[in-house]
């Protein structure tokens, strides 16, 4: 019976690793963070300090602080670029999120939305609460790192002792001369948390980012996760009603557009026929707000 | 639903537990059989397996794995030869962090009789259910049979050739149901050391969907896979080993809801083994 016991012994560890468990971070917080900035705002851009501004409020920058696991290094990193974080984590818990008709990107290729996409966002009660849950709990520490001559805004880097660790660099908080939004921060955010899953990126072909090992094979990866979580926003936020405004402006959504296609026409090697097609044939990653608001049907 | 495999895993641990109790029965000999062996002989194995894996083509990850066999194992007569890696197996991927299961299967029923004498015989793959997000498929049903030759077969070596039939259906991305059928051609070649220290085997595949639609090359499947496989502790009831496995699978079905047709993975593996 030796040998059972040690069969039964391993299979109780495997059943206890097996069986972690997630933390629920995003009630903890969702009161005192549950707000939209205005929209179309264009406060995100560099300050003439050169720090962005932040436009957290202080009673979610101090819940947010409490569970994000920032370290010691960001005593050093220059003022607001702890909030551009910070901010980031509330635009993922307030935007609202829904998947389009037949989980369809830009329109067209029903079915095209991964199916680990559709299990992340879809795990709890909203999107928004399942997707801040799973991040926040596969980050085990957000380090800082000034960026000298490399070219990164954040990275994700997994742990021998399988902690998560989010380093954001100074780019991250004050991408030169580009607007940036929250949300956009945010999809940067959602992105990293997708190699927290295991998935790194493959190698691109050789006329994108020099063939480096910064490209997805699919749409599942980190790339398509920003496509997913930027489609989902516009779903759920670009339309007008005659109640209320939408929390996004144009020049939000030309944003979002050109975001989606970028890393559509780029950083992802493989997309539904239908979808690749209007990519490369619309010169979407330059088109104007208009021409994503028809694109989406929105109602503006 | 992930609890639900849980305790499903939780129960399968619990049968190969008390599966493991002495052996009662005992080969029984046969008058006249063949000059060095009693027949029927049997062994009966299950099986723990645990691992590491990367994947890379489709997806680009690094994976824990799991595989409980229960039921495997070999009855063989002198005119047939049963066999079976496992009657019912449980498989599951995780991420690195394990808040999610990439893979998880069923697999109950896949079995292979032999006829010795004709070298021939008849596969059942068993029904597999089961969900891959790697791979982006939903309600995975398979099932198919195959028809073996076997070229050759000693102790120690064997390759066999195989025509088979599978049915599959699944989803993609949550879509419609996808319905297969596919027809495929195997090679595969298995050696084991006279010790049963090491073993191994290499299997090359060639498929297709000719009910899909014309038939090219382009429409043409393959895979590949080879593993060694060595017992560390080597005892008579009881075995500890370690394993690795490599294969590749090119399926141009993915090609049309595009995604990357090709699938690489390679892994490390140990597992805990009960035989009688």
């Amino acid at each position: 019976m030796k040998s059972a016991n040690l069969l039964a012994l391993s299979m109780l560890i495997l059943l206890a690793i097996n069986g972690c468990s997630t933390q629920d971070y995003y009630t903890q917080v969702v009161t005192p963070c549950n707000y939209l900035q205005a929209p179309g705002t264009y406060t995100s851009k560099l300050t003439a300090a050169g720090a962005p501004a932040a436009q957290i409020r202080p009673d979610c920058k101090t819940a947010l602080e409490k569970i994000l696991p920032f370290d010691s290094s960001w005593v050093t990193a220059p003022d607001g670029a702890k909030d551009k974080v910070t901010e980031a984590f509330q635009a993922i818990l307030a935007y609202s999120l829904a998947l389009p008709p037949q989980d369809m990107i830009l329109n067209v290729a029903p079915y095209s939305i991964p199916l680990w996409h559709l299990t992340l966002f879809q795990s709890e009660e909203t999107p928004q609460k399942s997707i801040f849950n799973h991040i926040v709990n596969l980050v085990q520490t957000i380090t800082y790192s000034a960026v000298v001559g490399a070219n990164f805004t954040a990275q994700y880097t997994p742990k021998v002792d399988l902690g998560g660790l989010l380093t954001i660099s100074s780019l991250f908080a004050s991408q030169d001369g580009e607007y940036t939004g929250s949300f956009v921060r945010a999809a940067t955010i959602i992105h990293e948390a997708r190699h927290g899953d295991g998935y790194f990126h493959s190698q691109c072909p050789p006329d994108v980012a020099n063939g480096i090992f910064e490209c997805d094979p699919e749409l599942a990866g980190p790339y398509g996760i920003e496509v997913t979580y930027y489609q989902m926003l516009l779903q759920a936020n670009g339309n007008k009603t005659a109640i209320a405004p939408s929390p996004l402006s144009d020049i939000d959504i030309g944003q979002i557009g050109t975001n989606m296609c970028a890393n559509l026409q780029q950083m992802i090697q493989l997309e539904p026929e239908d979808l690749a097609t209007l990519v490369t044939t619309s010169g979407c990653q330059g088109q104007s707000a208009a021409w994503f608001i028809k694109q989406e049907n929105l109602q503006r | 639903m992930k609890y639900y495999f849980h305790a499903a895993l939780a129960v399968l641990c619990l049968a190969t537990i008390m599966g493991s109790s002495p052996a009662k029965a005992e080969p029984t000999p046969i008058a006249g059989s063949e000059k060095d062996q009693i027949f029927p002989t049997y062994h009966i194995n299950s099986d723990v397996e645990g691992g590491f894996q990367v994947t890379y083509g489709y997806c680009p990850c690094l994976r824990w794995t799991i595989k409980v066999d229960l039921g495997g194992g070999d009855f063989e007569t002198r005119d047939f030869l049963f066999s079976t890696d496992a009657l019912f197996r449980y498989a599951q991927t995780e991420t690195p962090r394990m808040y999610n299961s990439a893979s998880h299967s069923f697999r109950i029923g896949a079995i292979e009789a032999l006829i010795k004498g004709a070298h021939v015989g008849l596969a059942f793959d068993g029904v597999t259910v089961g969900e891959d997000l790697d791979r982006s498929y939903s309600d995975i049903m398979a099932t198919g049979f195959e028809f073996l030759v076997s070229i050759f077969r000693t102790n120690s070596l064997s390759l066999t050739a195989r025509s088979g039939y599978e049915y599959e259906q699944l989803r993609v991305n949550a879509g419609p149901e996808n319905k297969r059928n596919i027809l495929s051609e195997t090679i595969a070649f298995k050696w084991k050391s006279k010790t049963n220290r090491f073993n191994g085997a290499i299997n090359a595949t060639i498929f297709a969907d000719p009910f899909a639609g014309p038939l090219g090359t382009d429409e043409l499947g393959y895979k590949g896979s080879a593993n060694v496989h060595a017992n560390i502790v080597n005892l008579k009831n009881f075995t500890l080993g370690a394993a690795f496995q490599t294969s590749y699978e090119h399926d141009p079905f993915r090609g049309a809801f595009g995604l990357n047709p090709n699938i690489a993975v390679a892994g490390i593996y140990f597992d805990v083994g009960l035989q009688k």
